[in-house]
């Protein structure tokens, strides 16, 4: 196929392809029509009604696979494209639907109403998880459904529970196997009747095809199809979210490798079917983006950057697609130059990158409990959360907390400011000394935390009769070994994810009270209340000197830095370690996520001199505008937290001004910037690199700037695309002129 | 030992290698017609006034002892004249309108300054004296670099040239970078300019050189005063001339100062003409064809 794979080629077809791709009308002669199979679907279920949930699903998956639609492009060199998503949930039902359920009903009024006014979430998550890449990549389709059966042969005694587990595996894998099959014939018959490069590209796909239903992958095209096409009936018919392909530089290398011995692939042309590959993640309609990870440190403590990680990045930066993120794990050992060529790439406005400091990741999730073997397997997980792949159904975004809004019902002995519903309990309206205050909020935000584990608690319980997901289990050995489903506790780990936000905003707001309150006398407790009420209105005096005169979170000023790390340290000893329903653990994250908005939108007015409505602070950032001391100060600060504490991952944003890192100096400023973050301790930072008035002008003519990304969090975004607020965020934080 | 300084900016990534800290130190014998720093050019302190950003909080008026704030029924009105810059007013201002240009430091609290951000310094930054001209303030600079050498701290300093060579023969042993102004290869033009001649300025450039010192030539472009090829000719000879020289960097004009001038009450119109991206092409150009590398 050697001849096949030509940048030139790949240029001409793209657009064609991607049209093609996103024609929804465009699809083989093959199979049943979306509709009519959704019809065929429910008849099948209503047919195996009585029979155990399990197998109903797995039957149906079947049926939809043996029926549904696909389309194999002549001009394009992998398949993805089926038509029935969605349709396996609809039929049997989401997992979701037990968050309707008349047991806890009650806690989830509850969490609406707390949600509603900007307190905290909490729930089920089967969004947020990465299978065991390592095991579809080394057994394929064929050596999972093996594995599946021996355990079923094994199997003696009563053990009915288990046998329905592997039985159900065994109709998805089955399946599987068999619609690659029909893709592979419908691939070679499509090229009997093409020539030339397209009946070229249609029997190299039929092939591929063939081997995966046959084999493990051998080749790097094999392994990419087989990574893709798992992906896709994951996202779309099992319903499971994948937020990570995995590291696939490591994961890859052995096929690459392999390629390259045996001449059948130059460099150049593996960058060439890593385009084609990554176009399919640019075609498929993802939600935050498709990551997968660079480097890390591999089992025997090297790092796991090589070749093919170059490679990759050049397809990934050739492509400039913003459905693509990745997560570079910054070893100490990582060369340079491949984070400069990061650095260049984000300076150009490819900023879909986020550097995670890897060995500060690896030792919080060994103090969360993961054994130091498993702890390499570390995958960012979406945004910057975690998940020792392999071992771990981490559902990493089931719950936040907003920290801001625990003083805010501190200062109103437990109504919320906003709306004047008694929320939380009391905690006292009079103070003598600003550690009493500080107790009070310390017990708020203890309420704040055990209501949004009780609700994560509460989903949880109904995880093993609503989350099925044989297709995912089956990639775990844990889970074949156990003979239970991922989502029922069939892994090693089962653990949550809480997200803690805006830590930023809430040691301002604190350091505010005691300054204001309990050092300079300026107000009363009972007058703040009063002022904050009516969102500060007749009191701007006041709120300019709360806002500007009193020292903020993100200048290196230990007067509000002692109070971050103090809340930081409590939240996280808190949550940590509290055993969720599921028999794992939760883990702690310090990050706002884009809920800093949301959030800010349902928190009154505070202390720090923020108005009610504003944003809290995003993530480990100090609050808009107020890193008065340039992004080293900020640094200093976000790195006194211990981030051993957060093993559900944290981030700092920047923001640079196009001037601050333009030429060569500009690069080697990016570099050693980010190496003192980590060397100082830091988790994660990802960067934008813009000046105020491309924004202000962007917002003003969007059509001007159709292609113009932006970090946003975890996730790019077209900044045309995103809401006024998110926007004007944005605005708010850039800077003009010459920095 | 106390140096009078205007601004201190981290993360300064322009002024040398690395991650930087830079300290400007206030008084400048040149006075250049572009100059982007106007409020480092008197050896006094100053207060800026941003009228547009004044909330009215009367703050000022109540603090100010010399009358130059007063509250009328129009609102803040500020009085150049009467200003005696204590500097007082800037620390409560609610709107950050007042800014303060000035302050008297001592050599310690410069380092515990410039020190905040060592860690940064470790992979290859380090600190830089900039201004106005910082060698007008001779010992205070002195004190200052010869502690941070002693802290093992690279050190750079931003001057113009127009010094008594004894000054820089003072701080040589612990400067360990040198960015060195050419503004002008015409002494007439030059003092046209800068309101002096470069002879001096030259003169220092070469003893410098030839002492080995490390230096990074920078190069303002100025539209219609230095870009002709003419002057870039004979700048890139004087340049070729030196040894030591580890970059030349072209600074090209911008007009973001002009806020900073009607602040200070300075009435000084800076032309608002960009320079052209073929202009800096063309003396990049010339420049490198004496076999030196320029950056921006």
């Amino acid at each position: 196929m050697t001849e096949l794979l030509n940048k030139e080629i790949f240029n001409k077809s793209r657009e064609t392809i991607r049209t093609n791709y996103k024609e929804v009308n465009c699809w083989d002669p093959e199979g049943m029509p979306y509709d009519e199979l959704r019809l065929g679907a429910e008849n099948q279920h209503q047919s195996l009604q009585g029979q155990d949930k399990r197998i109903v699903q797995a039957e149906i998956f079947s049926y939809l696979l043996r029926n549904t639609q696909f389309y194999i492009d002549k001009y394009d060199l992998f398949v993805s494209k089926i038509n029935c998503r969605g349709l396996l949930n609809r039929v049997c039902g989401s997992p979701y639907d037990s968050l309707n359920h008349p047991q806890i009903s009650e806690i989830y009024i509850q969490e609406q109403q707390a949600w509603s006014i900007g307190a905290y979430r909490g729930g089920a998550d089967y969004m947020h998880t990465v299978p065991d890449w390592n095991s579809i990549m080394s057994l394929g389709i064929p050596g999972l459904l093996k594995r599946i059966k021996d355990a079923r042969y094994n199997l003696s005694g009563k053990f009915e529970s288990e046998r329905v587990f592997y039985i159900s595996c065994e109709i998805v894998l089955q399946a599987v196997l068999d619609l690659l099959l029909r893709f592979s014939e419908q691939a070679l018959q499509a090229a009997e009747k093409s020539d030339g490069q397209d009946a070229q590209r249609l029997s190299r796909i039929a092939q591929c095809l063939k081997n995966l239903a046959y084999n493990a992958p051998k080749t790097l095209h094999e392994a990419m199809q087989l990574s893709l096409l798992y992906y896709v009936l994951e996202e779309h018919v099992e319903g499971m979210r994948i937020r990570s392909l995995g590291g696939l530089d490591r994961l890859f290398n052995c096929f690459y490798c392999a390629d390259i011995n045996d001449k059948r692939l130059s460099k150049e042309q593996a960058i060439v079917l890593s385009l084609y590959y990554f176009n399919h993640f640019h075609m498929l309609d993802v939600i935050a983006n498709m990551p997968f990870y660079f480097g890390g440190t591999l089992a025997n403590g090297s790092c796991g950057l090589n070749e093919l990680s170059y490679l990759l990045l050049d397809a990934f930066c050739e492509l400039n697609s913003d459905n693509i993120k990745v997560h570079v794990r910054v070893t100490k050992d990582m060369p340079q130059d491949f984070l400069r060529r990061i650095y260049k790439e984000i300076r150009q406005g490819l900023s879909g990158f986020v550097l995670i400091n890897d060995e500060i990741a690896m030792k919080s999730l060994i103090q969360a409990g993961i054994e130091q073997q498993y702890v390499h397997e570390f995958t960012p997980t979406g945004c910057y959360e975690t998940t020792v792949m392999g071992e771990e159904v981490a559902c990493t975004e089931c719950s936040a907390i907003n920290l801001l809004k625990a003083i805010e019902l501190s200062i109103g002995n437990g109504t919320d400011l906003l709306t004047g519903i008694a929320f939380s309990p009391q905690t006292g309206e009079n103070f003598i000394n600003f550690e009493e205050f500080y107790n009070a909020v310390k017990k708020q935000i203890a309420y704040l935390i055990d209501k949004t584990l009780s609700a994560v608690r509460a989903a949880e319980t109904f995880y093993p009769e609503f989350g099925i997901f044989p297709l995912f289990s089956s990639t775990f050995e844990s889970c074949v070994k156990s003979g239970l489903d991922a989502y029922a506790g069939g892994c090693r780990y089962n653990n949550s994810g809480v997200d803690v936000a805006g830590i930023g905003s809430a040691a301002d707001a604190l350091y505010a009270i005691k300054n204001l309150i309990f050092e300079t006398g300026r107000v009363s407790l009972s007058e703040l209340r009063e002022i904050l009420k009516n969102n500060w209105i007749e009191h701007e005096i006041l709120r300019r000197y709360a806002l500007l005169k009193i020292p903020k979170w993100g200048n290196n000023d230990s007067r509000v830095d002692d109070l971050a790390i103090d809340l930081a340290k409590y939240t996280a000893h808190r949550i940590n370690g509290q055993k969720n329903a599921r028999g794992g653990v939760f883990k702690a994250a310090l990050y706002s996520f884009d809920r800093y908005i949301w959030f800010g939108q349902h928190t009154a007015a505070t202390p720090d001199g923020r108005k009610s409505g504003e944003p809290l602070s995003k993530n480990l950032c100090a609050a808009s505008s107020m890193n008065k001391n340039s992004i080293t100060a900020e640094i200093l600060s976000v790195t006194k937290i211990d981030y051993s504490d957060f093993p559900n991952g944290s981030v700092l944003d920047i923001l640079f001004h196009p001037s601050a890192v333009r030429g060569e100096d500009g690069v080697m400023a990016m570099a050693d910037l980010v190496r003192t973050y980590f060397r100082l301790g830091g988790y994660a930072v990802q960067m934008n690199v813009f000046d105020r008035s491309t924004l202000v002008d962007a917002q003003r003519n969007p059509e001007k700037y159709t292609t113009l990304q932006i970090r946003v969090c975890g996730y790019n975004e077209h900044f045309i695309n995103l809401d006024k607020a998110l926007q004007d965020d944005f605005l708010d934080k850039a800077k003009d002129g010459e920095e | 030992m106390t140096g009078l300084i205007f601004n201190v900016k981290r993360f300064a990534v322009h002024d040398g290698p690395g991650i930087r800290t830079t300290l400007f130190l206030k008084g400048c014998p040149l006075k250049c017609k572009w100059c982007h720093n106007p409020e480092g050019l008197s050896p006094c302190p100053q207060l800026a006034y941003y009228s547009n950003r004044c909330v009215q909080c009367g703050e000022c008026a109540r603090i100010c002892r010399s009358g130059a704030h007063i509250m009328t029924i129009k609102g803040h009105a500020f009085d150049f004249d009467k200003c005696v810059a204590c500097g007082n007013c800037e620390l409560v201002c609610l709107g950050e309108t007042l800014k303060f240009f000035g302050r008297q430091i001592s050599v310690n609290d410069a380092l515990d300054l410039v020190l905040e951000d060592r860690e940064f310094y470790i992979e290859s930054g380090g600190v830089t004296l900039s201004g106005g001209e910082p060698l007008l303030q001779i010992e205070f600079c002195s004190e200052l670099l010869a502690a941070l050498k002693s802290k093992g701290i690279h050190t750079a300093v931003d001057t113009c040239g127009e010094l008594p060579w004894i000054n820089f023969k003072q701080i040589m042993p612990y400067t360990d970078l040198f960015l060195y102004d050419i503004k002008h290869s015409n002494a007439k033009k030059h003092q046209e300019g800068t309101g002096v001649s470069n002879e001096r300025i030259l003169e220092n450039l070469y003893r410098l050189s030839e002492s080995d010192a490390a230096i990074e030539i920078r190069m303002p472009l100025i539209p219609g005063f230095n870009d002709d090829a003419d002057n870039l000719n004979k700048t890139g000879e004087i340049i070729s001339g030196l040894r030591g020289i580890s970059a030349v960097k072209i600074l090209p004009y911008h007009f973001y100062a002009q806020t900073k001038y009607s602040a200070l009450g300075l009435n000084r119109i800076l032309p608002n003409d960009p320079v052209p991206s073929e202009a800096k092409l063309m003396a990049t150009e010339i420049i490198e064809k004496f076999g030196l590398k320029v950056s921006y």
